[in-house]
């Protein structure tokens, strides 16, 4: 039997050799490369100045004022940068992969499922997204009149990991339906990612608590941005701060459980999603 | 004449429900669960007092009949799909011209969500207190004019897709975030900071949904966005038949 464990070493020189890929399908070409810099810029500029510029016009927006809205929108940029980077292949949305029959590609592979997942980054053409939110939360901190305490940095990464967690934890959560129904649930991780992204840019500070609470909790929009930027700016209660961290690690219990209980039926249904001509039906 | 695409609509919409209409509810709830937090915006900027040139009443149904129509605002036919999914290539083996087959395709992929969704919302907006009668009977040609631009503008960017070598998830992300600033159908231009409404709504995006659902609530001028949305209609399927004729030969498609 075939040894498939890969040593730290192994994992660095995999992510290496995407990242190199990568590198080189952006500079393929030089007006390829012009292209995709200006379609990021403009991508991610557009993404956030609807919401920034009615904060601007109103001074903030629902208790919030204009610069700790583009905090949060930076906020919710690195989060869903960081992962759109990283999580190359569909490895964000597992209910693609699993839905067209590519699972069974990953079971041929020499290595194991989560290296498979982690490795194909998009370090070169993914990074906009983080990129402009580390940008933007350096414009914001600096408009933001608080004084950040030497232990901030390592609050924000913590929260910006359980953000993440939460995020891929729903997908696969959302993904484990697809054992299922392949055909009906292709594309639900990025029905629930897309929504979630979108609905992350509302503040809901000025919100009554019927519409906050379920965007805390049933439909976790609010944990991907408004949630951790209260934490930060320090307009949380000490109990609120450990929100975040407590449903991160509920939510990915509760995916690990239901994905490993949806592939059990997968393995022994199987998927064929393939016409003889290569594509999918 | 109209039977084929008749026939490619019914099976679009066959496409869409084939695994029975359950499937659709995920989509359902995430459409209402991000019209909520906006329709609060509004209502919180409101009791901020805050000086908006449009009423609150206003907004409350700019942002409501966008949700409800909002795959005709911004209209997504197949063609902004991956090209792995052989849809394209597909289109060039029917006896039907290409334009013909997405229309008739598109309209057919939105039945489901405006009979299940639009439909009932539409019913239920006076429960919520929105306004959904149109202010202007004027919107319904601007609806027209802005649904047919959205489908010039599709082949456009197809084409572009296409130039670019099949990098077709690129033009859709450069697609998605310009569109739904420029057209004007999430935040209204009359509100928009720094004057931008005096230009933005003469950008060729700027006649997609964010016109129609200003006649819509009464807050743009008839005489003033309908020209501009012909304008652009001539000059942006001008451009698209004449792209697209330049481009289709160099169309590759591959299995994924």
């Amino acid at each position: 039997m075939v040894d498939n464990r890969v040593t730290l070493k192994r994992y660095f020189q995999l992510l290496g050799i995407y990242a190199r890929m990568d590198l080189a399908s952006l500079m393929r070409d030089g007006k390829f490369m012009a292209l995709v810099i200006a379609a990021d810029l403009i991508s991610n500029v557009s993404a956030v100045s609807g919401i920034f510029l009615l904060a601007w016009k109103f001074g903030g927006i629902g208790g919030m004022d204009r610069f700790e809205v583009l905090f949060m929108l930076a906020y919710g940029n690195l989060v869903m940068g960081f992962l759109n980077m990283m999580g190359g292949s569909n490895a964000l949305f597992p209910s693609r992969i699993i839905g067209r029959g590519q699972w069974e590609h990953m079971f041929i592979m020499p290595l194991p499922y989560g290296v498979q997942l982690t490795v194909g980054i998009f370090p070169f053409t993914g990074s906009s997204t983080f990129l402009s939110g580390i940008a933007l939360l350096i414009v914001a901190m600096c408009n933001l009149e608080m004084v950040f305490a030497w232990w901030w940095p390592v609050l924000l990464v913590l929260l910006l990991a359980a953000s993440m967690v939460i995020v891929v934890s729903l997908s696969y959560l959302f993904s484990s339906l697809t054992f299922y129904a392949p055909v009906q649930c292709e594309e639900i991780s990025s029905t629930v990612i897309y929504n979630m992204e979108r609905a992350m840019t509302f503040p809901l500070s000025g919100m009554p608590a019927y519409i906050r609470y379920p965007l805390l909790t049933f439909f976790p929009a609010g944990l991907m941005a408004w949630f951790p930027t209260m934490i930060l700016l320090g307009k949380a209660t000490t109990l609120e701060n450990f929100y975040p961290a407590v449903f991160a690690l509920l939510t990915a219990f509760t995916a690990t459980h239901f994905f490993k209980k949806g592939f059990r039926h997968y393995v022994k249904k199987g998927i064929n999603r393939y016409v003889s001509g290569g594509h999918r039906s | 004449m109209f039977g084929k695409y008749g026939i490619t609509a019914r099976m679009s919409v066959r496409s869409k429900t084939n695994g029975g209409l359950v499937y659709l509810v995920p989509e359902i709830i995430m459409r209402v669960v991000c019209l909520v937090p906006l329709l609060f915006i509004w209502k919180s900027l409101a009791e901020r007092g805050a000086k908006v040139e449009m009423t609150v009443s206003q907004l409350l149904s700019y942002t409501y009949v966008n949700v409800l129509a909002a795959d005709l605002m911004i209209v997504n036919t197949c063609l902004s799909d991956w090209d792995f999914d052989t849809k394209s290539m597909e289109m060039f083996t029917r006896p039907m011209p290409v334009f013909g087959q997405v229309i008739a395709r598109t309209v057919g992929e939105w039945m489901p969500m405006l009979l299940l969704f639009s439909l009932p919302m539409l019913l239920l907006a006076p429960v919520f207190g929105i306004r959904v009668l149109p202010e202007s009977l004027w919107a319904f040609p601007a609806l027209i004019l802005s649904v047919s631009l959205g489908f010039a503008f599709e082949f456009i960017f197809y084409c572009v897709t296409i130039r670019l070598r099949n990098v077709s998830w690129l033009t859709y992300v450069i697609r998605s975030a310009i569109v739904s600033f420029f057209s004007g159908t999430v935040i209204p231009f009359r509100i928009l900071p720094f004057g931008m409404d005096r230009w933005i709504r003469y950008q060729p995006f700027g006649s997609l949904g964010g016109a129609f659902l200003a006649l819509y609530v009464g807050s743009g001028d008839a005489a003033e966005i309908l020209p501009v949305q012909l304008f652009w209609n001539i000059v942006m399927w001008i451009a698209a038949v004449f792209w697209f004729r330049r481009s289709r030969e160099r169309m590759v498609s591959f299995g994924g």
